[in-house]
Parts: structure tokens; sequence; C-alpha cells
């Protein structure tokens, strides 16, 4: 799974490649429709279990796609199919904007994201802190934090090149962080019932709490609809972060190397590694302000939404490997562990106490 | 910049340019939605 994640953030000219991704595209398509049927069927005849176990599309596509992968397997002939999760979710999220109006926005405003700042340059502290009591490289360690804080593959991928991490740390850095959000996938809407979080409040904690991004929206969508809106205001927070935190993880690397870190273009480097696809979301959260979308236009948007999102979930299931998880090894694993834990406890105390929400 | 460096920092820009074509791919998707939702709404 880890290794497929990095090709697929890497993979060049993917355009070229569609034809080879037929047929196991037409396979996340199936799990996507079993998922939606699935979760009216589970809706109509078992409502009690659906209200429990929040299973929805979202959760039902993961669990689908994992239960193909880990059983029967999946031919390599379907593989290259199944590397499209982050640009179906990414697409969803830029569709989902359709849904915010500025006003919502600036709502949530200053204070969150002063908390979502303080979590993630925090929860990189705190794992650079940490990391003298394990064995591990300064490139592992750089990975996991940048992992760890940001939104887990994406970051690994903007890091690992820029502290010279090998493929294998790359790997290991987004298997630990897939499989704490896959733990927190599956507790966390249990947790936020056990401590009464409202759905805005759910939102904004699985936003720093958990570690991927489509993870979090799917963890805030099993809330509720509310939670997973302000799960995605929140995920958006901090992937505008993204390359700053990458930054400081570097500089943190380099720090006994003063030449080295001189040498970098820091300006550069922010540009480079700014996630551009924010620009769509905010063009579809403007069209939404200027009202340029009806009721029954933001409908077929909101359709189109579930739809992306369905497919990238699906596709997230599908290269899901357990084995990967097993071979990740432990110390990486207890450290990425306890520091998500912590920052996940730590938002947990913020969110139900102190933030406006 | 010593050689090491040099290439580090290469690695680096090749694989920022990678996510930046995809995030590109993204953007040509969504914005396409976004009027296919208006056209078919």
């Amino acid at each position: 799974m880890a290794q497929t994640q990095i090709s697929q953030a890497q993979s060049q000219s993917l355009g070229a490649q569609i034809a080879k991704a037929i047929p196991g595209l037409i396979l996340v398509v199936l799990v996507a429709i079993t998922a939606s049927w699935a979760e009216g069927y589970v809706k109509g005849n078992f409502k009690k279990v659906y209200e429990i176990a929040h299973l929805n599309y979202v959760l039902l596509a993961i669990i689908f796609g994992m239960v193909i992968r880990n059983t029967v397997g999946v031919p390599s002939l379907l593989e290259p199919g199944l590397k499209y999760s982050t640009i179906l979710t990414k697409t969803g999220i830029v569709v989902m904007g359709t849904k915010y109006t500025l006003a919502s926005l600036v709502k949530v405003g200053t204070v969150s994201m002063i908390f979502i700042t303080v979590t993630l340059f925090g929860t990189v502290a705190l794992m650079f802190w940490l990391r003298k009591r394990y064995e591990m490289t300064d490139s592992l360690a750089a990975c996991l934090a940048s992992g760890f804080s940001v939104c887990g593959v994406s970051a690994t991928v903007a890091t690992g090149p820029a502290v010279r991490a090998k493929n294998q740390e790359m790997c290991y850095t987004i298997a630990t962080v897939l499989l704490f959000g896959l733990l927190a996938l599956f507790t966390f809407p249990a947790l936020g019932h056990l401590f009464g979080l409202t759905e805005n409040q759910f939102g904004a904690w699985v936003g720093v709490g958990i570690i991927n991004s489509a993870q979090v929206l799917a963890a805030g969508m099993a809330y509720g609809e509310q939670a997973g809106l302000m799960a995605g205001i929140y995920n958006m927070g901090r992937v505008v972060l993204l390359p700053f935190v990458v930054l400081y993880v570097v500089m943190l690397v380099l720090k006994n190397d003063s030449k080295a870190s001189s040498e970098i273009n820091k300006s550069q480097f922010i540009m480079d590694k700014f996630p551009v696809f924010i620009v769509a979301f905010l063009i579809a959260v403007l069209a939404n302000t200027a009202g340029m979308f009806s009721k029954e236009e933001i409908k077929m948007a909101n359709t189109f939404m579930t739809w992306a999102f369905a497919l990238g979930f699906a596709s997230i299931g599908l290269t899901t490997k357990f084995s990967d998880m097993k071979s990740a090894g432990k110390d990486g694993i207890v450290l990425g562990f306890i520091v998500g834990f912590i920052k996940a406890a730590l938002a947990l105390v913020v969110v139900k106490f102190f933030l406006p929400l | 910049m010593t050689e090491k460096n040099s290439c580090a920092v290469e690695d680096s820009r090749a694989a920022d340019r990678k996510v930046r074509m995809q995030d590109y791919m993204v953007i040509g998707l969504g914005l396409v939605l976004l009027v296919l939702s208006k056209v078919m709404a």
C-alpha cells in the first residue's frame, strides 16, 4: 500500500496510463457502487447498527476494498487503476467548496487557524524531542514528524527527498500514518459520542487528530454531514501550512549543518511545495459566495462530490495491505502512535473546552 | 553547494513537480465537475 501511495504521488504522465488503468478503475467503481447500495440497505434494514457503527458509504467502501485486497487479493492487471485515490479525494475536496461560503470559512476563523498551527508545529517539536529515545535515522524521524503533523502521504513525499530519506523510510512512514488513521477512523466516532462532542467539535477534532486527509474526511462524514464539512475546513487549514511545516522539519534535520541550512532558498522551497489545488477549492467557495450556484446545482455538485469520495475511498481500501502494516516494524510505529495519541488527546481537550464552535 | 546537497535539492524538486502535475489534474477535474453540475442540474 505504502509503495503504491508513493508512486501515486510521484507518478508521471498519468494521462498516458489511463488505458492500463481501466480494468482497475472498473473494480473501484464496482466497490463504490456496492458501498453506496449497502449504505441504503443497512440504513433500511439495520437502523440501530447504522446509527451505532456509522456505516455510511465512505466506511463501507474502505471496508469492502480492504476485505477484497486482504482475502482474495487483487490481480496485477488491476493494480494501475488503483493509484488514483489522492486525485479522486482531492477532486472531491474541490467540489466540496460549493458547500461553503466565505463567511462560513471566516467564522471558523483566526482562533482555529492558531489552534491548527500550534498543533502542527507542536507535533513536529514533540516528535523530534521524543525521537532521541528511539533508534532511528534523522531522515526517518523527519518523515515521521511531517507525516504525523500535516497530512500523511503528501507531507512525507514532500519531505523525503529534501532530507535524503530512503524509499523504504517513506513507505514505512506512510504505512504507520495510515495504520494510525485506520484505527482512528473506527474508534474516534465512538469516542466523539462518549465525550458528547457536537458535530462541529468532532469535525475540528478529527481535522487535527487524524492525519491522512482522506481519513479525516471519512471520519467526519461518518459522524454527520456538518462534522464532515468542519473536518474539511480544518483539513484545508492544515494543507495550507504543509510547505511551512516541511521547511521547519528540514531545518531541524540540518540544524547541526549550518552550511547546508543556509543554502536552502526558503521562499523558493515554500513556493515549490505549495498545494495549488487549494486554488480550485477557493474558486468553488467564491463562486458559491457570489451566488453562482442554485440549490439544484449545489445538489448536483454534492452528488459529484459523493462519488469522487466513494471512488477515492474504495481505492484506498483496495490498496490497504495488512502485511505492509506488519512489516513496518516497531520503533517508528511506537513513536508515531505515542505522538499521534498525545496530539489527539490534547486536541480533544481544546476542542471540547476551549474552542468556540 | 556540495554535490550531495545538490542531488537532494534536485530529487526534492522532481518530487514537487510530480505532485504539482497531480494538483493541476485535480484542478482541471474539479472545475469540469463544477461546470457539469451547472449544466446537468
